[in-house]
């Protein structure tokens, strides 16, 4: 029967190319789709995840530094520094700023980091090295790449020529990237000395974190203080809500577009069979034989689609990634598990207004 | 001792309705048919020759009147019993022949008989036996496209005796073939009748194949005569066409 039915697709190359072709973009579109969403939330949260701080220090009402706004003031570092449970500290400023490259005027996220270098939050480098002097700038490799930027090349940060130094990996977050420069050279960008965006802290070993972070918002009024995993939490929480609702709307469109191209083609190849359907019927098919064929016919589109989205879809990564460099699409086992359910979801839909199509089939038809 | 009719339709009568008015396609139809016999279905299109044979099918139900197959009324037949009924003790062959197109002779003569409930291994070696047996073996290959007509309809009939039916109604089988090819075909049939006993019921518009009928029933209208000639296979066109008045 698998052969009667994969045969009766074949009978029409074209369409069955043609039906082929539309689920493998869509199940490209879908795997892009979710690949992207994994892309935004590791890039956004991947520098985030990578600094150690056991406690983050943000002013008061501010939950994330992605989309909230924290100034705090600079010598509430040395201050904390001296809390008890506290064993090491550092402040990171963090500014929305334009630098004009080569090729013209891009945004970036700014950071520059100060304090106990055991908190880590340079960035982790796949050229180069970190800063060390105000003239010099870690890119995001991302954005070098968009800018066609190397080592070497310099940049302009208010008028002033900053040297690439450094390419980082980990710090694009696709709608912006994260560039890294002193923080003489960050605080010259606001006039302002005296202000940083967030405080880090280390624990002491063996020091509960929780406790400390609520004895520190106790003992400084204004902040809020929150333990590494609340943070992250936040931060994700953010990620998601802003993206999301707009990747699930598009892949929405693509599920629905992929459940209506298969029902589609399935149900004008049921019409066209229609004759055969009945001259099956006539001569005593049992009666779930045909839609069986259907429901085959169904999965081994759906299969095809599939698998062709699977195969070409590294290729099709590889071109985004030339045309938009900021585009890091991370495709999962999950996600290739969520589009495998998607598809099946589809074949299985389109296959079910197929089979409605088999009761319009009456066996008298194969007289005619 | 005469056997016993396979098939009996009494008072068989057919209408639709289209465009608000009753159509009637069968009128009282009586007839028989019994194991052994070629029973030829003589009548011009659009004499319900096609209705009267899909009903013999229980492919629809009669307005009115009775069939009955092998003693049995078909009103009594559930669904699941028609079909195995269909798949099993009876055998049909078309006008266009209506083979898979997407199987091969040999794979169109295995699906009846894997209908029919026998098991792939051995539709397999019977469908390979029926088409050597028919002198078409070296066709079992070839797909329905690449085959002739004559050679199509040979598929078909293949098709249809596979399962060893009692039971065979062909619907105008020569209409699409050329007179010899036409003669071979019937004669496949009367052979098929004579040799295993089956009933078979030949609905045609093709005086010609009168000679190889064992009976002979005229369909005009609806309604059925009985050309009243005793050797029919000798009876000049003429009156048979005009019911031998």
């Amino acid at each position: 029967m698998m052969l009667y039915a994969f045969r009766m697709l074949r009978r029409q190359p074209m369409r069955l190319t043609a039906t082929i072709g539309g689920m493998t973009l869509c199940v490209i579109l879908t795997l892009f789709l979710h690949s992207v969403y994994e892309g935004v939330e590791r890039g956004s949260m991947s520098y985030i995840q990578s600094i150690p701080a056991d406690i983050w220090l943000l002013q008061e009402g501010t939950s994330n530094i992605l989309r909230g706004t924290s100034i705090l003031p600079a010598p509430l570092e040395d201050a904390i520094r001296e809390s008890p449970g506290v064993g090491s500290a550092g402040s990171l400023l963090l500014l929305l700023t334009t630098l004009e490259t080569p090729s013209g005027a891009s945004t970036v996220y700014l950071a520059s980091f100060c304090g106990d270098p055991s908190l880590g939050a340079m960035p982790a480098l796949i050229q180069g090295r970190q800063i060390s002097g105000d003239d010099e700038i870690v890119l995001d490799r991302a954005f070098a790449r968009k800018n066609g930027l190397t080592l070497g090349d310099r940049v302009e940060l208010r008028g002033e020529a900053l040297r690439v130094v450094g390419i980082a990996d980990g710090t694009n977050m696709v709608v912006i990237q994260y560039a890294f420069v002193s923080r003489a050279r960050a605080r010259s960008l606001i006039q302002q000395a005296r202000i940083v965006t967030a405080v880090l802290v280390r624990t002491e070993s063996g020091t509960d974190c929780l406790r400390t972070a609520r004895a520190l918002m106790e003992e400084f009024p204004g902040l809020v203080a929150y333990t590494r995993n609340e943070f992250l939490a936040n931060n994700l929480r953010e990620v998601r809500s802003g993206i999301l609702p707009l990747l699930f709307a598009v892949a929405l469109m693509g599920s629905v577009l992929l459940t209506g191209i298969l029902g589609t083609l399935l149900t004008i190849t049921i019409m066209e069979q229609k004759r055969e359907f009945a001259v099956l019927k006539t001569i005593g098919a049992p009666p779930g034989f045909i839609p069986r064929v259907v429901i085959t016919q169904g999965a081994l589109l759906a299969i095809a689609g599939f698998a062709a989205g699977c195969l070409t879809f590294p290729a099709v990564v590889a071109a985004i990634e030339l045309l938009a460099p900021e585009v890091t699409p991370q495709l999962t086992g999950a996600g290739i598990g969520s589009v495998l359910m998607l598809a099946a979801l589809a074949a299985l839909l389109g296959t079910i207004g197929g089979l409605l199509r088999l009761r319009s089939v009456y066996p008298q038809e194969a007289f005619r | 001792m005469k056997p016993a009719p396979v098939v009996q339709a009494e008072g068989l009568s057919y209408s639709y309705r289209w465009d608000g008015h009753a159509h009637r396609v069968l009128d009282s139809v009586d007839f028989t048919a019994c194991p052994g016999e070629l029973t030829l279905l003589l009548g011009p299109s659009g004499s319900g020759k096609t209705t009267l044979l899909t009903l013999l099918a229980g492919l629809i139900a009669p307005s009115s009147g009775t069939v009955r197959l092998f003693g049995r009324s078909l009103k009594s037949f559930r669904a699941a019993e028609l079909q195995r009924l269909r798949a099993r003790s009876m055998g049909f062959v078309f006008q266009t022949f209506n083979l898979m197109a997407s199987l091969r002779a040999e794979e169109n003569v295995r699906l009846s008989l894997q209908f029919g409930g026998v098991s792939p291994q051995e539709a397999a070696t019977r469908a390979r036996a029926l088409l050597k047996r028919l002198g078409i073996e070296h066709l079992a290959r070839r797909f329905p496209a690449e085959l002739s007509h004559g050679e199509q309809q040979r598929v078909a009939i293949c098709r249809a005796i596979a399962m060893e039916a009692p039971l065979i109604l062909a619907d105008e089988p020569t209409a699409a073939l050329e007179s010899s090819q036409g003669l071979e075909i019937i004669q496949l049939l009367q052979r098929r009748a004579r040799e295993s006993g089956a009933c078979v019921i030949v609905a045609s518009h093709d005086l010609r194949l009168r000679g190889c009928a064992d009976r002979i029933l005229l369909l005009e209208d609806g309604k059925l005569s009985r050309p009243p000639c005793s050797d029919i296979a000798a009876a000049p066109l003429h009156l048979i066409d005009h019911g031998c008045t």
